[in-house]
């Protein structure tokens, strides 16, 4: 009896064609041929030790590169052509559950890629092996044992390959839901980000230095296999994110709960490589900042907002916990974290240094960056409601995006250019300007601002509010 | 206009009747700005065919897409057999099935593989998809055309394989959003073939569409909505439980006939014109016997009662009329 997750099945009919399956070694046998024309040493054994580093070169780069831009494509593709083309409400009405969905779509819409990446790590593998027993390569280069290596080279790919993949489907997933925007647009975009954040993370474990040492939480640890566990650890949070995402497509209630989580544990793992009070300042930027990102992708849904409202109202809190968009949860964490770091720098007083962050004083520190910091995030995603509610909805993101460009990049060079530094705090959060130098504290600025915000999204809101939805009207 | 429905709210809580296979409970579905359905609630009967019709924007297709759990509605629930669809969605999903009005296909996928993949999306394996999807090519006449990659296929054919792989799976509940748009009259006659026979079956389908002529050929109940709102619901002349439209003739003008109709239970939506009234009362000679000594031994003076057999086309054109009146 067949047990094949029918999503892959489906892919494996669509992607494994004989061609496909016999151009794949045939590219890589010729790239092969051009790693060799340049590296060849005649009389050498298999070539010369540069054409098996060169090999293994091809192989662990050649991988990198497949994922990230066919492999990413692919992924991002895979449910934003199943809107385009309509198949996709049939996949939503099918009995099968998101785990399976998730996994069958991921491994499925990359099987080409997968099968591609498969020759080029066997390739680096075996080039690995003979370079290091043909020529003692391995051990000359990185100082380690072969299966070192070998062992952070495997597990450090597979997990930036399912790291790339997540998350690009994550992204293109979340982005697609809003049935909005373009969705090239979104491949290309979920496409983009992913490389951007990728190929820093794929340099910093491709540098092999063996003798890098890395301190976190007070822990000596082996840089590169820090590297690839905290790589793994991601990509299995990337995981368990489109597996989220998938049951929210899937019509199966969820509980905005995971994102912050994911947030705190971010914050935790940024946190690790500094100490003291700076480490606790850290997670609570990292939980605030995280907050843009579900806003950005997801933006403000006025349904969802008036079943959230509507809920409130009832003090039903469990279905109003259920209509929480993940940006509020995640901002109301954030706020309990800045909190937890105010105390901290509060209770702490005197001159010096905390983390490696200079403090003129620890009440000045709190109050004056990261409470205007919290607040000024706090500014940021009301102005993202009410343009999300204004009637150009569909460029919301747009508009929000040059709002924010304004407010903290322009203003403060033109300030800064006319010399009056004494107006920053309006538009950003000081960092080492103490509270009471001013005639006015520098929270207030903000203070004030997301005041200004919150009226505009009130005005705004009335279009949308439930009383003037009751008269019939038609559909658009 | 409160919705008149003869198969509303109360139907399943009769005894000796069978548990609704829909049961729609205060359902509203809004979108940012406007509210698509109002206060909807209703219940279907298994093994009906329920014509949903209503015009553009009516709020058909959203509320196809709540009762298949695609949407989530702002209130109100679903319950398909008893389940809540939007409590378990993927448990309805597997008595349910649904043809969206654009639907797309694995246009690169042989027949037989699309069949074969919506069989195993809703958990049949092995055997029993083999045999799903024998069945089911067997039942759409898409034999011809296993083979053949659904990209390749014509309209006609493009709607029967989106129908088999609704039903490939045996749902107890079929939704059909606009099945005959597009098609030929040729194509039409057999859709409504194929409907009659799911209906043998044993399913429960609910069919939107615009071409009232057709869903007459197989509805056994309509369901009228306009602007979000249901505005009729009830059993169409010639099915088994259907209520009927009666005329009474009266001799002389009888001033308080409308009040002395009224007041017999069971009629409804009494319409007095002249010497005739015209009202909704049960089927059945016995009732029309009752009927008909009551009134003579009230001393009215009847001549003539008689039934009116009404169409899903007088039904639509009279709730229409009741709307322009209201307006």
């Amino acid at each position: 009896m067949s047990t094949i997750n029918p999503e892959l099945r489906r892919y494996l009919w669509l992607e494994l064609s004989p061609a496909r399956l016999i151009a794949m070694p045939l590219v890589i046998g010729a790239l092969m041929v051009l790693v060799g024309a340049w590296a060849f040493e005649a009389g050498q054994p298999l070539g010369g030790a540069d054409m098996l580093e060169g090999f293994t070169a091809l192989g662990s780069t050649g991988f990198a590169v497949l994922v990230l831009f066919w492999g990413a494509r692919l992924a991002a593709n895979a449910v934003v052509r199943e809107v385009a083309d309509r198949t996709w409400d049939q996949q939503r009405l099918s009995s099968t559950g998101a785990w399976a969905m998730t996994w069958g779509k991921l491994v499925g819409s990359t099987l080409v890629v997968g099968y591609g990446c498969l020759l080029l790590l066997l390739l680096a593998c075996v080039s690995m092996v003979l370079w290091q027993a043909l020529y003692n390569g391995v051990a000359l280069a990185f100082h380690a044992p072969l299966w070192v290596v070998l062992a952070q080279m495997v597990l450090g790919l597979i997990a930036f390959a399912v790291l790339v993949l997540a998350s690009v489907m994550l992204i293109a997933m979340t982005a697609v839901a809003r049935r909005e925007t373009g969705r090239q647009l979104d491949v290309s975009i979920a496409q983009i980000v992913v490389i951007v954040a990728a190929l820093g993370l794929f340099s910093s474990f491709n540098d092999r230095s063996q003798d890098a040492r890395i301190v976190w939480f007070g822990l000596n640890l082996d840089a590169l296999w820090f590297a690839v566990a905290s790589v793994c650890a991601f990509a299995a949070w990337a995981v368990v994110g489109l597996w989220r995402r998938m049951r929210v497509e899937l019509q199966v209630r969820n509980w905005p709960v995971l994102w912050p989580v994911f947030a705190v544990f971010t914050g935790l793992w940024c946190a690790g490589f500094t100490d003291g009070i700076g480490a606790v300042v850290i997670v609570a930027v990292v939980v605030l900042l995280a907050g843009y990102v579900p806003a950005v992708l997801e933006q403000p849904d006025p349904v969802r907002l008036r079943r959230l409202f509507g809920a409130l109202r009832q003090r039903d809190m469990g279905t109003a916990l259920r209509f929480m968009p993940l940006w509020l949860v995640n901002h109301a964490v954030a706020l309990i974290a800045v909190l937890i770091a105010s105390l901290a720098l509060f209770s702490s007083g005197g001159e010096g240094s905390a983390g490696g962050i200079e403090r003129v004083d620890g009440l000045d520190f709190a109050a004056g960056t990261l409470i205007a910091f919290y607040l000024f995030v706090t500014r940021d995603l009301l102005l993202l409601v009410f343009a999300a509610l204004g009637r150009g909805g569909r460029r919301a993101f747009a508009t929000w995006l040059l709002w924010m460009a304004v407010l903290y990049g322009l203003v403060p060079m033109i300030l800064a250019a006319l010399g009056l530094y004494a107006s920053l705090p309006v538009f950003v959060p000081v960092w080492d300007i103490p509270l009471f130098d001013f005639a006015v504290p520098p929270v207030v600025w903000p203070l004030l601002e997301v005041f200004a915000a919150l009226v505009l999204v009130r005005w705004r809101w009335r279009r949308f509010a439930s009383a003037r939805l009751n008269a019939p009207a038609r559909q658009p | 206009m409160p919705p008149r429905s003869e198969t509303g709210g109360g139907m399943a809580a009769d005894a000796g009747q069978a548990a609704p296979a829909i049961a729609v409970e205060d359902l509203i579905f809004d979108y940012p700005t406007l509210r698509a359905l109002h206060d909807v609630s209703f219940t279907v009967e298994p093994r009906s065919v329920t014509a949903l019709v209503g015009p553009n924007g009516a709020g058909k297709t959203t509320l196809l897409r709540c009762m298949a759990a695609l949407e989530t509605p702002y209130a109100g629930r679903v319950l398909i057999e008893g389940e809540d669809a939007h409590e378990n969605p993927r448990a309805s999903h597997r008595r349910l099935g649904y043809l969206s009005d654009f639907f797309g296909l694995y246009d690169e996928l042989s027949v037989t593989r699309c069949l074969r993949h919506a069989a195993a999306m809703h958990g049949l394996r092995g055997a029993d998809e083999r045999e799903a999807v024998e069945r089911v090519i067997g039942q759409l006449d898409l034999g011809d055309l296993a083979q053949r990659p659904a990209g390749e296929l014509s309209r006609g054919q493009r709607q029967r394989l989106a129908i088999a792989q609704a039903i490939v799976h045996q749902p107890a509940i079929v939704l059909l959003d606009e099945p005959a748009s597009g098609l030929d009259p040729l194509a039409r006659h057999k859709l409504s073939d194929l409907l009659l026979g799911l209906r043998e079956t044993g399913m429960t389908l609910i069919v939107s569409s615009h071409i009232l002529a057709e869903l007459e050929d197989y509805s056994s109940h309509v369901l009228v909505m306009d602007r979000g709102r249901l505005v009729e619901h009830r059993a169409i002349a010639g099915s088994a439980d259907a209520a009927v439209t009666l005329a009474l003739e009266v001799a002389a003008p009888c001033a308080d006939l409308a009040a002395r109709l009224g007041a017999v239970e069971g009629i409804e939506d009494v319409v007095v014109d002249g010497l005739t009234a015209v009202f909704r009362a049960p089927a059945g000679g016995t009732f029309r016997h009752d009927l008909l000594r009551r009134l003579i031994g009230e001393g009215v003076p009847v001549a003539g009662l008689a039934e009116r057999r009404l169409g899903l086309r007088d039904i639509y054109r009279e709730v229409a009329r009741g709307d322009e009146g209201q307006a």
